[in-house]
């Protein structure tokens, strides 16, 4: 490690800070909308501020460390995040609770294990800074990203689960893998659902065939990648039927909503209708019907993207996404120009674990995607997502800050 | 150190950013379609999902008889409703709500999928529960969401039974129905009763009111949050009929002695119906509430058919109360006169190689008009047939009124039969019948049928000489106060020369006043009544018994009918009722 850590304030992104300043500024009005629902006055803003206090003072804390205290942090931080999420699961009582209380605050030790697997993550990968392609080099990320995500899923929470997948590959491509292998990598998971109907799954493969030959997969490297399809494809149904009911449920209903209506679809129906109904400009603050009589599930957290939908419409939705992608590619500019290896691949990273979230949460409120149960990013209302979502881009921050130096 | 990541960061940079971007386009282009392209079916959707209409029940209106008795008005109740639409979301709210007020699950689960159609319309599972029921799924209302406690008004009739074919009864309204009224406009819906029989169901839309609504604005879980807006109910006309309620009473007494049959009471001047009553007969309550398949099958699968209203929706051979008829026929086509006796009646007449038999085996001896007439000689009746025009017959029947409707306000009216030549010709061949089925129509056997509100037409235009409409409805009047008068009575004279009707008429008196005549069981003391006895032959057993008299007869006031099913001889069984009932109506001092 033979980098120097100097901040230069001229290097500060600026433009990142505003984004996520006024994101979160929307956040607190939406959030005095949500809790703004007939016969109940839901104080969701106020908190939410506490929270922000406290989520700035862990953006503050990500920004001042510099990232060689980070790299040297990520050991203990991962074993730590493995300890709490090994507690939820054999702590009396168990079941599948997702918090661990702690006075009057619940922590979701889920939500931290995002960090410390990407911390982890760019450790191991930036270790040395010599990356080989090979089954051993893979071998190292692939356990550590295993381990939470088994746990997690156990919990069990597909969604963070989805989290962590998300989390790795972006990681893996930055640090040199391979497009093609990265393919190799995933497309099983996604010939997983895509095997659920024969047409889809013929699809897919035509798909990934397409992408090996683009991607300049040799002959022998294709011929291993559709085999493997195969055989995935051929033993799905087989995984299918060990899934929880319920996550088989949500499946079924991101497939078909109006299968059951009254069941599982709705909260897609629902949130779909409040999004809809919203139209170009909005039914107006505080005037969202959906929201104003509960007819919103988890209006305040998972589904507080509906409550923009309805309340201020496409102009409002769009302004939100708008926000949003000039974080992430502000993000995605930071991790480019960094010269630490470490810094680097922490802020893909955090880039790839906000970004996912927010494509797969407001996917989730229009009905693109299937229920998973993951918060937007600086919008749902919780705390424990709101601090990991600023710790993150305050370390980001910092890389951006620090990047001339390293 | 840093050359493997360096190399080619750029172009991975390019790569995450388009599948960022991407992703957010994706995003944006499902929000545009959503917000944008369909967002009003999205909007259709939000406002059916928040605002449920609230049916305010219009209290339907009372019905009096001509004295202002109340005949039917309506009392307060409560009934237990369920949405489908929100039941389907939990339901085990149905296995709750079936402990607690006593009804299968299963018959509720069934009620909500047939509710399926009409998902956010409140069903009634259970009508005009006690208020402890009321007030036990109150207090659980947390978890009943779905359950609903309506209120609605119940149809009462405070008489029971008293004219229960006249005032009719009440029943839900069917699928079918609503969807129809959906196209008229009449407002129907789901639960709702409706008129099903009598004036019940003739004036329908004038007692139902309008309903009103309340949008109660609700969340998901059909927890109540206030009223957006509401528009009163507007109630329904109170009707007054023409119906006499302690003459209607008598007369279902009278009756309760026989078997089966019918009265009628009319004003032939003014049309007013003071009685029709019809035995065996049913308490309308029962149908007030929900009627129970028990109570349903007792009643529709009864050999006495209890809900047949005898007064209009059964037609009968007329026997001699036709002969009339006949003798109108006989005397303007010169077949008899006044004074000419005909051939002697001995019991039997002989006609071709058939034998035709009188009611009175001894025999009449040789008769002139009137005794024919008043002691109701079928022989010379048979003469006068052997030589008639059937199609003039039938037009001088059609003259009364006879074989065709006689206009009533009640639904289901029969209209009878009155055989012409066609008609005998369609159902027997052109020479499948002859004279000697003539001879059956003269003395009102055979093909012919009347109901006895046809019959008490029939004689109210002989005693006035117009034929009337007969009508229930006197009037009707509005919440506001304003009155509308019932149908008029669309007078029709009769189209027969003075002199023939003079001479049926001191006929029909004399059958009543001449000592000798069939019907002087229906005497009034002090006044001069016309009429004129029946005796149906009845294929299945004991002949059916008609008796009709008019007084008095220089100025009609009432005509009464009575019909008695398979009661024997209509002198000696029908007259003495029709006797009680002119009797106590002039004791009265008429109505």
């Amino acid at each position: 490690m033979s980098y120097r850590s100097r901040a230069d304030i001229r290097q500060f992104d600026w433009v990142l800070l505003v984004t996520v300043v006024a994101i979160l500024a929307f956040d607190l009005v939406v959030l005095y909308s949500a809790g703004h629902t007939t016969g109940s006055e839901a104080n969701y803003h106020m908190r939410q501020l506490a929270w922000c206090a406290i989520g700035f003072g862990a953006l503050l804390v990500a920004l001042a460390l510099p990232a060689r205290y980070l790299d040297g942090l990520s050991i203990p931080i991962y074993v730590v995040s493995l300890l709490l999420l090994l507690y939820l699961m054999f702590r009396p009582g168990g079941g599948a609770e997702r918090w661990i209380a702690l006075g009057p605050l619940r922590l979701q030790p889920s939500e931290a294990s995002k960090i410390a697997l990407v911390l982890m993550l760019a450790r191991v990968l930036s270790d040395r800074g010599k990356i080989r392609i090979g089954i051993r080099w893979l071998f190292l990320p692939g356990i550590i990203a295993a381990l939470p995500f088994l746990l997690v899923l156990k919990q069990p929470d597909l969604g963070t689960s989805l989290v962590f997948g998300a989390i790795i590959l972006p990681m893996l491509y930055w640090a040199g893998l391979p497009a093609r292998l990265i393919l190799l990598a995933v497309s099983p998971v996604v010939g997983m659902v895509a095997s659920a109907s024969l047409f889809a799954w013929i699809a897919f493969l035509v798909v990934l065939f397409v992408l090996l030959v683009v991607s300049r997969a040799s002959a022998f490297f294709l011929f291993i990648a559709l085999g493997i399809n195969m055989a995935v494809g051929v033993a799905s149904p087989i995984l299918w039927n060990r899934l929880h009911d319920y996550q088989k449920a949500r499946i079924l209903t991101f497939l078909d909503p109006g299968h059951d209506p009254l069941g599982a679809g709705y909260q897609i129906i629902q949130s779909a209708v409040a999004v809809g109904s919203g139209g170009f400009g909005g039914k107006g603050f505080l005037q969202g019907t959906q929201k104003g009589l509960s007819f919103l599930p988890e209006q305040h957290t998972d589904f507080i993207f509906s409550v923009v939908g309805e309340e201020f419409g496409f102009v409002g939705c769009g302004a939100l996404l708008f926000l949003y992608a000039v974080m992430l590619l502000r993000m995605l500019l930071i991790a480019m120009r960094a010269r630490n290896a470490f810094a680097s691949l922490m802020a893909i990273g955090f880039f790839s674990y906000l970004g996912f979230q927010v494509m797969v949460n407001v996917g989730m409120t229009v009905g693109l995607v299937p229920v998973t149960g993951l918060p937007l990013p600086l919008l749902s209302y919780g705390g424990s997502s709101l601090t990991t979502s600023l710790f993150a881009i305050g370390a980001v921050l910092g890389v951006g800050l620090r990047r001339s130096r390293y | 150190m840093i050359d493997t990541l360096e190399r080619g960061r750029r172009e991975k940079a390019i790569t995450l950013a388009a599948i960022l971007l991407v992703g957010f386009l994706i995003l944006a282009g499902r929000l545009f379609q959503m917000q944008v392209l369909v967002w009003e079916e999205y909007l259709a959707r939000a406002d059916e999902n928040r605002i449920r209409p609230e049916r305010l029940a219009a209290l339907r209106g009372k019905i009096y008889d001509r004295n202002g008795a109340v005949l039917a008005d309506s009392r307060p109740s409560f009934s237990v409703s369920i949405v489908p639409y929100q039941v389907r979301k939990n339901p085990e709210v149905l296995d709750r709500l079936g402990d607690l007020i006593g009804v299968e699950p299963d018959r509720l689960r069934e009620r909500v999928r047939k509710g399926f159609s009409r998902p956010y319309e409140p069903r009634p599972v259970l009508r005009d529960v006690d208020l402890r029921t009321v007030s036990i799924i109150e207090e659980r209302g947390y978890d009943l969401s779905g359950v609903l406690i309506e209120s609605e008004p119940v149809r009462r009739y405070p008489e029971g039974s008293l004219a229960a074919h006249v005032i009719g009864y009440m029943g839900e309204v069917s699928e079918k129905e609503i969807a129809a009224s959906r196209v008229g406009g009449s407002g129907l819906a789901v639960g709702m009763r409706v008129g099903r029989a009598g004036i019940e169901r003739e004036y329908d839309s004038r007692l139902r009111g309008k309903d009103g609504v309340r949008y109660v604005q609700e969340d998901a879980r059909g927890r109540p949050l206030g009223t957006l807006r509401e528009t009163d109910p507007l109630p329904g006309e109170d009707l007054y009929l023409t119906i006499d309620a302690p003459l209607q009473a008598l007369a279902e007494s009278l009756l309760a002695d026989y078997r089966g049959g019918a009265v009628v009471a009319l004003d032939p001047v003014g049309g007013d119906v003071l009685a029709l009553a019809s035995f065996p007969t049913f308490d309308p309550n029962l149908f007030s509430v929900a009627v129970s398949g028990v109570v349903w099958d007792s009643l529709s699968t009864d050999p006495a058919h209890p809900m047949l209203d005898r007064a209009l929706q059964s037609a009968f051979p007329p026997g001699s109360t036709f002969k009339p008829v006949t003798a109108a026929v006989g005397l303007i086509d010169g077949l008899i006169r006044p004074d000419m006796r005909l051939l002697p009646c001995l019991g039997s007449y002989k006609f071709g190689r058939r034998v035709y038999r009188c009611w009175l085996e001894t025999g009449h001896g040789s008769l002139r008009l009137t005794d024919a007439i008043a002691r109701s000689c079928d022989v010379y009746f048979y003469q006068v047939g052997a030589g008639m025009d059937l199609d003039h017959f039938a037009g001088v029947a059609g003259d009364f009124g006879l074989g065709r409707k006689t206009g009533i306000d009640l639904p289901g009216e029969r209209s009878g039969l009155v055989p012409s030549k066609k008609y005998m010709n369609n159902r027997y061949g052109k020479s499948g019948w002859g004279a000697g089925f003539q001879l059956n129509h003269a003395i009102g056997q055979g093909e012919i049928l009347t109901t006895p509100l046809q019959v008490a037409c029939f004689y109210g235009a002989l005693g006035t000489g117009e034929r009337v409409r007969p009508r229930l409805l006197r009037e009707a009047v509005a919440p506001d106060g304003s009155i509308v008068a019932g149908p008029t009575p669309a007078l029709e004279k009769v189209n027969l020369p003075a002199k023939v009707l003079d001479e049926l008429r001191e006929g029909i008196t004399a059958v009543i006043e001449d000592d000798r005549g069939t019907g002087t069981a229906a005497r009034i003391p002090g006044i001069v009544a016309a009429g004129k006895t029946g005796t149906a032959e009845n294929p299945h057993g004991t002949e059916h018994a008609w008796f009709v008299a008019y007084a008095p007869v220089e100025a009609p006031v009432i005509v009464v009918v009575v019909f008695l099913e398979q009661a024997g001889h209509g002198g000696a069984e029908a007259a003495p009722v029709a006797g009680k009932l002119l009797r106590r109506y002039f004791r009265g001092g008429g109505v």
